[in-house]
């Protein structure tokens, strides 16, 4: 039964889904070998295909496909709550991008072109492998609550994106400023690849980066919950979807 | 029917629905917020005074350039999309009036409607310049500015958005045109990928600012009036280009039903 649902929601939403965050990762890794040729390290560009693309793509990916549903009205009619079904949705999507990532990771640590905070020399790899999740898991749990809550609040997908995409740049454009500003830590999406905090850093800089990524998945639990919360009010569904 | 009738009534029905769109206020706003966030407060209040004005306003322009387009492009991307959705793509097949029209009207409108809040914002800016330098040359230098610099990046964007979701997939549209935006316009050239950033195709407009107006502040540094020029054509010639390939394509597929 389980399983039936599983592959009906697949269906639903379509190839595309299943393949945009492999295309991502087949894209960087094309691009990687182009660095790799022309004897530039490819480490970092690939550490911002995990850290900084993959979230980006899965925010936008995941706001519109649990923000809408054509066949709505129906759907609240049925005795399966809609929250549980958006909910199997974006555990389905996001599941399968960090399944991606996940492998992604793996392969960019057997080849050597981690890109990775350490706090000491000596540290097991399967804390190293933990830290390397961490850079990935934060800011794409951020930016898929965020673009979800945005959506549903707004009562609009494409002012979501817009806004997720004003927030993906403003954080690469301003990290200086955002490093430097204590209290935007905690929506500080991209440090690993572009301050870079990178191999081994002084125990204070890596607790600050710890911290950081502890926070936004925090916040974005907490956003989590508020999309949830809108998610059980049939008038503000029905109106996002006639709104468009 | 009139040709020009039809372009105008098109044209007003576009604008007067991406110009009441809530979204596209509340999301202008949102990102106007995060641009006063870091820099812009600074920039609006004590800035002007120690720079040349011609500069000055091209900066301003410039600073709007690196975040505001992404709403524009982001929003503008449903607007053909919403056609297919809400069915009525094939009333307008059935309906008289050439397709040709139907594109120009939607393009001319919706855009035109994006660039009100922009517009509105850059006048801030453009209205602390002035109030700070006393200066009312600030008023013709903004206009120039915002039609050199910020227009013509915005049609180039629009273009895209409104013609690639025929053929993608909207939320894939907005996340490689949000990827694009970094890769094509921020991105150093220095970085060892290649990128259009820092080519006469950056809509960001920094080959304008650096020719017109003599702002060298940023990674293209003092371009000559020919260069401004050609990256002006360029950006206004693809955005051209790219509404025709849409209109072949739109055409090519009714022909196919």
């Amino acid at each position: 039964m389980y399983l039936d649902r599983l592959s009906y929601e697949l269906k639903l939403m379509g190839k595309r889904v299943i393949l945009t965050p492999i295309l991502v990762m087949l894209g960087f890794a094309l691009i990687a070998v182009f660095l790799h040729a022309r004897a530039v390290d490819p480490s970092r560009t690939l550490s911002a295909s995990l850290e900084i693309i993959i979230p980006l793509a899965a925010g936008i990916v995941v706001a519109t496909i649990t923000s809408q549903d054509n066949a709505i009205e129906l759907q609240l009619t049925m005795p399966k709550k809609y929250d549980r079904t958006v909910l199997r949705r974006f555990l389905i999507i996001f599941g399968w991008t960090a399944c991606i990532a996940l492998l992604s990771g793996i392969i960019f640590y057997t080849l050597n072109l981690k890109f990775i905070p350490l706090s000491s020399p000596s540290e097991p790899v399967i804390l190293q492998l933990l830290t390397q999740v961490l850079t990935w898991l934060a800011p794409m749990l951020w930016l898929i609550s965020i673009g979800i809550c945005l959506a549903l609040l707004l009562r609009s997908r494409p002012a979501s994106s817009a806004l997720i995409g004003g927030i993906w740049i403003f954080e690469i454009i301003f990290k200086d400023y955002i490093a430097a500003t204590n209290w935007l830590h905690p929506v500080f999406l991209f440090p690993t690849t572009l301050i870079p905090l990178v191999g081994i850093i002084p125990q204070a800089y890596f607790n600050i980066w710890l911290t950081t990524r502890l926070e936004l998945i925090g916040t974005a639990l907490a956003v989590l919950c508020i999309s949830w919360l809108l998610l059980r009010n049939p008038e503000s569904l029905l109106k996002t979807a006639s709104e468009e | 029917m009139n040709q020009l009738a039809l372009f105008s009534g098109i044209f007003s029905y576009e604008f007067r629905m991406q110009f009441r769109r809530l979204a596209l206020w509340i999301t202008f706003f949102g990102i106007a917020a995060l641009l006063l966030l870091r820099g812009g407060f600074r920039f609006l209040l004590v800035f002007a005074l120690n720079q040349p004005l011609l500069p000055l306003v091209a900066e301003w322009a410039r600073s709007l350039n690196f975040l505001l387009p992404i709403a524009a492009g982001v929003l503008l991307a449903d607007r053909l999309a919403r056609d297919r959705k809400t069915r009525v793509d094939e009333l307008f097949t059935s309906a008289p009036g050439a397709l040709s029209i139907r594109l120009a009207g939607k393009y001319a409108g919706s855009t035109l409607a994006t660039l009100i809040p922009i517009f509105l914002f850059f006048s801030i800016g453009a209205g602390s310049i002035l109030y700070q330098t006393h200066n009312l040359l600030t008023i013709p230098y903004a206009l120039e500015a915002f039609a050199t610099i910020i227009l013509p990046g915005i049609l180039f964007v629009s273009a895209f958005s409104i013609a690639c979701p025929f053929l993608l997939w909207v939320p894939l549209y907005q996340f490689l045109f949000v990827g694009y935006w970094f890769w094509g316009n921020i991105l150093n050239p220095g970085s060892g990928i290649p990128t259009l950033s820092g080519t006469l195709l950056t809509p960001v407009g920094g080959y304008m600012a650096s020719a017109f107006f003599g702002d060298n502040d940023q990674l293209i540094q003092n371009a000559t009036i020919t260069q401004g020029v050609e990256s002006l054509s360029l950006l206004l010639g693809i955005a051209l280009l790219v509404m025709v390939v849409l209109w072949w394509l739109m055409r090519w597929e009714q022909a196919r039903q």
